[in-house]
C-alpha cells in the first residue's frame, strides 16, 4: 500500500537517535506510532550496521515504506514514509 | 520570600526532587499530586504470581515527603509554562520554578480488542491476570508490548521468564506453550541485553517472535494480529498496552501528539520555557521510562534549580540503573547512559538478591531523596 498521490502533504518528524540509550529502533517505532500516512520520518543514528541489517523489514513490519537509507560520516540517515 | 518551586506529580521522580529542594536554603516547596498515595510501580511485576499483595506496593504519600514540602492533593488541570502557574480544582498557584512530573498512563483504547488482553502496569490489572493464571490448566500465553514507548522495558520479558519459571514450578509447564512478541528486531531494545536474554528464552522454550507490531485483538477468534496481518492465536494473552504521556490537557503546546513533553536531553528544561523543567515518564526524552531514570533526573534537576554550587551546569547523562530478574533467582543488573550501553553479565543470584533487597529499601531510601 503506498500514499495516494492525490493525498495532502503530510508533516515531517526529524528524529534525532544519535543519542539515546534504547537504540534507533525504539525512537523510531515511538514516532511511527505517532505519526499518520502520508507523514514523512526522517531519522539519524550511529547504529549503522544494525540499521543496514534490519531498517527494511522493521519499518515495513511497523506500516512504513523505507524511501531512502544512506550513510555518512559514520551517521545513517533514513527517510520513512509512513503508509498505514 | 524563598524560590517558589511547584512540583506537579508525586512518583518517583516528584517525590525525589521536592525532598531534594526541601533540605536547600531558600527554597520553598509544594507538590501537587492527583495521588494520595504512592505506588512502588516495579512491585506489580510479582502480584500475578501471588508473591507480593498489591495493598504492600501502596503507601500514604505525605510521610514520604520532607516536612518543608507543602503537599495539595489535587489534580493539576491546567499548566502555563510562560507564567508558570497552575490551575488546580480551588485555585491557582504562581510560582518561580515549574517541575512537571505527571508521569504516563496506559492507553489501551489505541488497540481494538484489547479489552481480552490482561497485563500487570496497574494493581487492578495485576490482580485480575493473578486469578486468570491461578486458573489457567494449560494452552497458549503469548506475552508482549503493544506499543512503544512503555514503561520499564524489562519488565514484559522478565515476567515471561518469572511465568515459565511459576509454570514450571506449578507442574503446568508442560501443557503449555508461552510465546514472545516484539515490534524491534530482538527480545530487548538494547542489543546488548538481548544477546544475554535470548539464549535463555531459547533454553527455557519460549518462542520470540519479532517485527510484530500488535494492530488488534479479535477476542471472538482468540487471535492478536500485527500490523502484516500475521495472527497468533492464544489462550491467554499479556500484552502491555500503548502509554502516552498523563501531563494535563492544556500543555499541548509543550508535549507532542503523545503527550510526551518536549524535553531537552541534557539540561531537562522544557523545549522554549524557561525555569520549566519535566522529569521521569511523562518526558519525550530517548532514555527508558523508569523509576531509575527519573531518580537520576530528579536529582540533576534539583542540582540545577538550588544546587550547592550555584551556577554549575548540572546536567543529565543519560544514566539508567535498573535490575532484569530472569527467574530461577537469577538476575542480571544493567546499568548505561547516553555513552555507553550497559554491558550486563550473566544473569547471577547476586544481583537477584541486590534487587529484592532493592524492593524492600526503596521506601526507606528513594523517595526520600536519601540516596
Amino acid at each position: 500500500m503506498t500514499t495516494s498521490p492525490s493525498a495532502p502533504p503530510g508533516e515531517t518528524w526529524t528524529v534525532d537517535a544519535t543519542v539515546g540509550t534504547c537504540g534507533p529502533f525504539w525512537d523510531l517505532l515511538r514516532v511511527m506510532d505517532l505519526s499518520k500516512p502520508g507523514d514523512i520520518i526522517d531519522l539519524r543514528c550511529r547504529q549503522v550496521e544494525e540499521v543496514m541489517r534490519y531498517a527494511y523489514l522493521l519499518v515495513r513490519a511497523a506500516g512504513g515504506e523505507l524511501v531512502r537509507l544512506e550513510v555518512e560520516d559514520g551517521v545513517a540517515r533514513l527517510v520513512i514514509r509512513k503508509v498505514r | 520570600m524563598g524560590r517558589r518551586v511547584l512540583v506537579v506529580g508525586a512518583g518517583t521522580g516528584g517525590s525525589i526532587i521536592a525532598n531534594l529542594l526541601a533540605r536547600r536554603p531558600g527554597v520553598e516547596v509544594t507538590v501537587a499530586s492527583r495521588d494520595a498515595t504512592h505506588l512502588y510501580q516495579p512491585g506489580l511485576l510479582y502480584v500475578p504470581f501471588g508473591w507480593v499483595s498489591p495493598d504492600r506496593l501502596v503507601r500514604p504519600q505525605r510521610p514520604l515527603l520532607h516536612p518543608r514540602v507543602r503537599f495539595l492533593h489535587g489534580a493539576v488541570h491546567e499548566v502555563d509554562p510562560v507564567r508558570r502557574v497552575a490551575r488546580l480544582a480551588d485555585g491557582e498557584i504562581g510560582v518561580d520554578v515549574l517541575v512537571l512530573a505527571t508521569g504516563a498512563r496506559l492507553a489501551p483504547e489505541e488497540v481494538p480488542g484489547l479489552d481480552d488482553a490482561h497485563h500487570f502496569y496497574s494493581p487492578d490489572a495485576a490482580v485480575r491476570l493473578r486469578e486468570a493464571l491461578a486458573r489457567f490448566e494449560g494452552g497458549h500465553i503469548v506475552v508482549g508490548v503493544a506499543g512503544v514507548p512503555y514503561k520499564c522495558p524489562p519488565a514484559p520479558l522478565e515476567f515471561a521468564l518469572l511465568l515459565e519459571w511459576e509454570l514450571r514450578r506449578t507442574g503446568r509447564r508442560r501443557r503449555t506453550r508461552i510465546t514472545y512478541v516484539s515490534p524491534l528486531p530482538r527480545a530487548f531494545p538494547i542489543e546488548s541485553v538481548a544477546d544475554v536474554v535470548e539464549p535463555i528464552l531459547s533454553a527455557r522454550g519460549i518462542e520470540l517472535v519479532t517485527f510484530f507490531n500488535v494492530e488488534q485483538v479479535d477476542p471472538a477468534r482468540k487471535v492478536v494480529a500485527s500490523l502484516e496481518g500475521e495472527e497468533i492465536p492464544y489462550d491467554l494473552l499479556v500484552l502491555i498496552p500503548p502509554h502516552r504521556g498523563a501531563a494535563p490537557v492544556s500543555v499541548d503546546g509543550i508535549a507532542d501528539r503523545g503527550g510526551w513533553i518536549r524535553t531537552d536531553r541534557e539540561t531537562l528544561q522544557v523545549a522554549g520555557y524557561e525555569d520549566v523543567y519535566a522529569i521521569g515518564d511523562a518526558t519525550d526524552l530517548p532514555v527508558s521510562k523508569s523509576g531509575s531514570a527519573a531518580h537520576y533526573q530528579a536529582r540533576a534537576v534539583a542540582a540545577r534549580i538550588a544546587g550547592a554550587n550555584p551556577g554549575r551546569d548540572v546536567r543529565y547523562t543519560g544514566k539508567v540503573m535498573c535490575f532484569l530478574e530472569t527467574g530461577e533467582r537469577r538476575a542480571t543488573l544493567l546499568r548505561f547512559d547516553y555513552q555507553h550501553p550497559p554491558r550486563p553479565a550473566a544473569p547471577n543470584p547476586v544481583a537477584f538478591a541486590l534487587k529484592r533487597l532493592f524492593n524492600r529499601v526503596y521506601w526507606a531510601l528513594v523517595p526520600t531523596g536519601r540516596v
